[in-house]
């Protein structure tokens, strides 16, 4: 009864570590962050990168939907960028005398929202709530989005006048959310020295296709969960619930979004259950944008709220 | 993390209850056998009351409602007992009174004051009896009670009932060395303080003052214990065992009565003949409601508390209701030499113009006997020994020639009916006789020291007055029967299945098992019940403490208590209570702890994993036991798959882990 | 039962009338363990009565000389003595922290939060806290965990509002005795002034982002109408809408950059500065559900127009706080 669950998940572990390879000899030196974006996309989340231009966002994006196999679509945000440019429109068709629905970008299993937060807060609810719904709601009629579907949105942290961040109410939508940060010392000098990302991307071969990774989903989503893991995500909801360092604490959705991500990443590892520290692992890029602090101290203390959080909450 | 919070109301009031109403039952429980119907009826009536209330069918009455009830229930007690004072219909007050009481209910106050008043019925139960049982059945109840305190203080109501009762038994078995240290130490103080209440409602067990056929044999098929007696040295022979009770004079052709008041004089005895025919004694008798004592033939000595009549009759000043103990020596050669004028006629005195056959048998043989009064009982035996009379707990029912009927035609009788039959003899040709009711026998307990006697032990003999040896005890019984007399009633050749089993059964188990109940219960008699002042000296004495006084004794228990009480206190408060984790997790605190001894700081906030690499760095030697270690942890606590093989696998390498 | 309220025997409980409990109590700046010198302890009237009921019983017994009596008396007298260690236990050794606020409006309850922490294996039932003889919430705190109480407060200023002392009380397990503790946490809310009831955003204060050039270009759209909101550019009113129906509309736009708004101190008419903070409150707050961006400029602090929840909470932090 063990052995084949116990090959089927061996294989998807192997290629889940076949598709961090590809990606990784992509974006160099960046392997937690990769490991961590697929982690996402397993677990059916959506992702938010935050980073200074030219970090390589928009190249992670590329060589996650390549290697995935995934028709990928990329929308630039703009500040003149309306709802139904993403979302797509009704067009009257004299000919058949009837409305016809012309599909936008969004229309993908693989969208890059490159720097949402020029677009103003319309247009930006207009994908929030295509990413938290799965299906677009344009003149009246619902329409389901493709399956997987999956989102990496980009964001400038800089604020600058004509931007409009996310607001912090609407971040919970993504599942994660990951800076990259610059590559270091080695890695950057291989990056100046190697070829074109670009064309690199375009060599890369598919490891999988729409319907492997629906398949590597529901596997991660049936990972087993102990008693003992289930106190441990309880505890740190009590935490920052009672904690006078944060606003609010986190949500029910905060603590599902938790364990969703640990069993992604638990598959990856190629492990038959979650571990504490699969949750210590995806607690940065999954809480860090759901909590409000309060107060600087914890910045003060140039601590994050998940790295304040993991050194707190016992370990059951 | 289990974590509930109540915004505060006492909207659930009534809602519960349901406990209460219950404790109510619990505690009233062993009463209800000795309440009379219309309080049974009533009781009844409040429940289903209470529990439409508890329902929300009904409101709380209202307080016009309320005083008609409380009317209603005076005129209930009145109607039962004529009268609400005394100790049952005190008791049955209580119990309406609590039911009027969760009626009313308005804050948890009011329930706490149920609860105690449940606490008061529970101990108007020993009005009844003091029992083993009754002691266990009241330990219960504290629990129970204390179990519904405990909802009223979770406010919240989130302990489950299982909950309540482990905290309350927990509470109580705490409070048990606390309960055993004042029991000990409390100055008793002998006697009433004030008066006592008479009641004379409850039933009696046992004798009774009045004899007629049936009502001995009634008595034996019963096992229950009538006394029990320890002695100071040897018991006597069993043949010896009178263990005199009543004396019956009238009789009215079918029934013995006795007709002795006890009066000033006192009995004059012959003199002992010697130690070895006299026993000390003590006798813890089970209540029967009455006032007479028994004694072995012929008592010597008896204490203050008791009178003596002059037919040697040991009487108490009050009716038996509780275990009493009483010491007393007898000797079993010494006889009563005094036969008063007033007592002659009563002893000879029969009704006239009956048993016509008997008194002509009777005048014959005493011709026969030369008109001597020891010949004759000797020829009056041996005709029941000689001729086909029977022994047996089924007797053929008499006419109203009662004697001529037994004598001549059925022949067939037990104790009863042998020593009436004697006694008309004697009376017949003039002879003063009497009746006397008691118990002969009793068995030594095999394995413990005293002797139990029961009332299958019931049993009549006769005393005639010969003139020169005063009354001499003859039991007729003993010539129809010898071995009943020789060898007890087991073994009198009676009907087996109206014996009771604890002296027919063959099976050793079971008998073992009586029996050593018996010696708990005579133990519980002796320390519990019959614990008085001399009692607590005695104790005292065993633990190496003469002669203290009540004063001594109060500051003695001062001090304990607060030595107990502060040993309780640093228990209970300092101690850290036990950490109630699985198996695994323990093992691994273990490994912790091990691993924290070989320098291994420990961090609760730290993952299996985190810990290992540290471990690793500081003893690289032992990488491989650490994550072996470490992957079973993670399995057996994480995991699906409860492997008991790789469980024991790793209790045994964390046993056998050794860091430093 | 009117025996027991009879029973009236002075209640240090209620208030902390000895100076000795006053200097155990606080203020406490971090955590706090409920050692044995702060946890106080006295039996209910329900206690009382039940040793009452416990000298009626041991008469009795020595008046009928029933030694089950005793027993019973003995029993119970140890309960509740175990009782007694039992509640008081049932306080002492928790942990306790400032659990913060949620700020308030001038004039509203505060709810303050304090966090309860419980390291021991055993649950902790039934805890209450009040406040100057009001209970206001009762929790239990499971083994090996923490549990949040909340009292209230009602701040007649804005400003910081201190906790105050408060009291966390328990009666658990038998109600016999009450085990208390007075404690005061460093613990301050922020109390936002009192919105005036209506305020008009003096003409002018609103300022289109970004050059005019795309106001006129008609890069945005014409998206609809709505009701006129205190504040909206007077340059956006749709005055044929208006005309048609006496009331005022907004044209609103699709796409285009939004208006600024500015709430400035120097702007607002009022007598005093109290009345001043009132109305550029009810501003702010009018101004985030409109969702419009806007800033707040105070005569010493500025904030730049942005808009959520969390810049109208700093907003109002910054005009609570205005002179402290």
């Amino acid at each position: 009864m063990q052995a084949p669950d116990r090959t089927i998940r061996t294989a998807a572990t192997a290629i889940l570590q076949r598709a961090a390879d590809s990606i990784s000899s992509i974006i160099l030196g960046k392997d937690d962050h990769i490991r961590l974006a697929l982690t996402c996309l397993i677990a059916r989340g959506h992702l938010l990168l935050e980073d200074l231009p030219g970090v390589g966002k928009t190249t992670l994006a590329h060589a996650i939907a390549r290697v995935m196999g995934l028709d990928f679509q990329r929308i630039q945000f703009t500040s003149d960028l309306l709802p139904a440019d993403v979302l797509g429109v009704a067009v009257y068709d004299r000919q058949r005398s009837a409305f016809e629905f012309h599909q936008g970008p969004i229309f993908a299993n693989f969208i890059l929202a490159d720097e949402v937060n020029r677009a103003t807060p319309k247009t930006q609810s207009a994908l929030l709530e295509a990413m938290e719904e799965n299906q677009v709601t344009v003149e009246g009629e619902t329409r389901a989005l493709p399956q997987p579907f999956f989102v990496i949105a980009t964001q400038n942290p800089l604020h600058q006048i004509g931007t409009y961040p996310l607001p912090e109410s609407q971040l919970d939508r993504f599942l994660m959310r990951l800076h990259l940060g610059f590559p270091d010392e080695q890695a950057e000098r291989q990056l100046l020295k190697g070829e074109d990302r670009r064309d690199m991307i375009e060599q890369v071969k598919p490891v999988l296709d729409a319907n492997k990774l629906i398949a590597l989903q529901k596997q991660a989503a049936g990972l087993h969960v102990a008693e003992a893991l289930l106190d441990y995500v309880q505890a740190i909801l009590n935490f920052t619930r009672a904690s006078p360092l944060f606003e609010f604490g986190l949500s029910p959705r905060g603590g599902l979004a938790l364990l969703s991500s640990a069993r992604a990443l638990a598959l990856i590892d190629g492990k038959d259950f979650v571990l504490p520290e699969h949750i210590k692992q995806v607690l940065p890029a999954v809480i860090n944008h759901r909590l409000m602090q309060t107060s600087d101290q914890l910045q003060a203390d140039q601590q994050s709220a998940a790295d304040f959080i993991a050194a707190s909450v016992p370990v059951p | 993390m289990g974590t509930s919070r109540h915004s505060f109301s006492q909207d659930r009031l009534t809602a519960k209850l349901g406990p209460v109403l219950l404790g109510i039952h619990i505690v009233a429980l062993p009463l209800y056998p000795h309440m009379p119907l219309p309080v049974l009826l009533t009781v009844v009536l409040f429940s289903i009351w209470t529990l439409l209330i508890i329902l929300g069918r009904v409101v709380q009455p209202g307080r016009l409602t309320m005083v008609l009830l409380a009317c209603i229930v005076v005129a209930v007690l009145v109607l039962s007992f004529g009268t609400i004072f005394g100790q049952q219909p005190g008791s049955a007050m209580l119990l309406l009174l609590s039911f009027l009481k969760l009626f009313e209910m308005k804050s948890t106050r009011d329930i706490a004051i149920v609860i105690f008043m449940g606490f008061f019925l529970i101990a108007s139960n020993f009005f009844y009896s003091q029992s083993l049982m009754i002691a266990i059945y009241v330990f219960v109840v504290v629990v129970y009670l204390t179990s519904v305190l405990i909802v009223f203080s979770d406010r919240l109501g989130t302990t489950r009932f299982i909950v309540r009762v482990q905290h309350s038994l927990q509470m109580i078995l705490l409070a048990v060395p606390l309960m055993l240290i004042l029991f000990v130490l409390f100055p008793r103080v002998p006697g009433p303080l004030w008066g006592l209440p008479k009641d004379t409602q409850t039933a009696a067990t046992g004798l009774s003052e009045a004899m007629s056929p049936g009502s001995i044999s009634r008595l034996v098929s019963s096992g229950e214990v009538a006394f029990r007696v320890k002695f100071v040295g040897k018991p006597p022979p069993r043949s010896e065992r009178y263990w005199r009770g009543l004396v019956l004079s009238k009789y009215d052709g079918k029934t013995w009565r006795s007709d002795n008041a006890p009066s000033d004089t006192y009995p004059r005895l012959s003199r002992s003949e010697g130690a070895d025919t006299s026993y000390d004694y003590t006798v813890m008798l089970e209540p029967h409601h009455r006032r007479w004592l028994f004694a072995l033939e012929s008592i010597v000595e008896y204490g203050d508390e008791q009178n003596l009549t002059r037919e040697l009759q040991l009487l108490s000043t009050d009716p038996i209701t509780d275990v009493t103990r009483y010491s007393l020596r007898s000797d079993t050669t010494v006889r009563n030499l005094g036969l008063f004028e007033s007592e002659r006629g009563k002893n000879l005195d029969l009704p006239a113009a009956r048993n016509r056959q008997t008194v002509e048998f009777a005048r014959a043989l005493f011709g026969d006997s030369n008109q001597d009064g020891s010949t004759y009982v000797k020829k009056v035996l041996q005709h029941f020994g000689e001729q086909a009379f029977f022994y047996t707990l089924t007797p053929p029912l008499l006419g109203i020639n009662a004697m001529d009927d037994f004598l001549f035609r059925t022949r067939r009788g037990f104790c009863e009916h042998y020593a009436s039959a004697f006694v008309y003899l004697m009376r017949a040709v003039s002879i003063p006789a009497r009746v006397v009711v008691g118990y002969q026998g009793g068995a030594m307990h095999p394995f413990d020291d005293y002797m139990i006697v029961r009332q299958s032990d019931a049993h009549a003999w006769a005393e005639v007055w010969l003139e020169g040896q005063g009354w001499v005890r003859i039991d007729p019984t003993a010539a129809v029967s010898p071995t009943r007399i020789q060898n007890g009633i087991a073994s009198a050749g009676l009907e087996r299945d109206l014996l009771p089993s604890i002296l027919v059964s063959e099976n050793a188990w079971f008998q073992r098992a009586r029996l050593l109940w018996d010696s708990f219960h005579n133990n519980w008699n002796l320390w519990v019940i019959g614990f008085d002042q001399q009692r607590q000296q005695r104790l005292l004495a065993l633990l190496g403490m003469k002669d203290v006084s009540s004063s001594e004794l109060v500051i003695g228990l001062v001090l304990v208590m607060t030595c107990a009480v502060g040993l309780l206190a640093w228990w209970v408060l300092l101690s850290e209570p036990a950490r109630q984790r699985d198996v695994v997790r323990a093992y691994y605190d273990k490994f912790c702890r091990k691993l924290q001894k070989a320098g291994v700081s420990y961090h609760p906030h730290e993952c299996a994993g985190e810990l290992m690499a540290r471990a690793s760095r500081v003893l690289p030697a032992r990488e491989r036991e650490l994550a072996m270690i470490t992957a079973d942890y993670q399995c057996l606590r994480y995991g699906d798959d409860p492997d008991p093989r790789r469980r024991e696998r790793f209790i045994r390498a964390i046993r056998r882990f050794r860091p430093s | 039962m009117s025996l027991a309220s009879l029973l009236r025997f002075p209640d240090f409980s209620r208030r902390p009338a000895l100076a000795f409990i006053s200097r155990r109590s606080g203020p406490f700046d971090g955590e706090v363990t409920l050692d044995k010198h702060r946890v106080y302890i006295l039996p209910t009237k329900i206690g009382v009565l039940f040793s009452l009921l416990l000298i009626i019983l041991l008469l009795g017994s020595v008046n009928y000389g029933k030694s089950l009596g005793y027993v019973l008396v003995f029993l119970l007298a140890g309960v509740g003595n175990v009782a007694m260690l039992a509640t008081w236990r049932n306080l002492a050794g928790l942990r306790l922290r400032a659990g913060g606020c949620a700020p308030a409006f001038c004039g509203e309850p505060v709810r303050f939060a304090v966090q309860l922490q419980n390291v021991d294996a055993m649950r902790r039932y039934s805890i209450a806290i009040s406040q100057n003889g009001t209970e206001f919430e009762v929790v239990d705190v499971g083994p090996d965990s923490v549990a949040q109480i909340h009292f209230s407060k009602t701040s007649a200023q804005r400003g910081l509002l201190d906790a105050g002392r408060f009291r966390l009380s328990t009666e658990f397990p038998t109600g016999l005795f009450v085990a208390w503790t007075w404690i005061e946490l460093k613990m301050q809310c922020v109390v936002y002034p009192k919105p005036a009831t209506r305020a008009r955003l003096p003409v002018g204060s609103s300022v289109i982002d970004g050059d005019q050039n795309r106001l006129s270009g008609g890069l945005e759209e014409y998206s609809g109408l709505r009701k006129f909101l205190e504040g909206d550019s007077w340059r956006r009113v749709s005055w044929k809408a208006t005309a048609r129906s006496d009331e005022l509309y907004t044209k609103e736009f699709a796409g285009g950059a939004p208006e600024l708004q500015w709430i400035d101190w120097s702007t607002i008419a009022a007598g005093s500065a109290e009345q001043r903070l009132a109305i550029m409150t009810r501003l702010v707050l009018d101004a985030e559900a409109a969702r419009r961006h806007y800033g707040l400029r105070l005569p010493d602090y500025e904030i730049p127009p942005q808009h959520g929840t969390l810049h109208c909470q700093q907003c109002l932090k910054a005009l609570a706080l205005y002179g402290y």
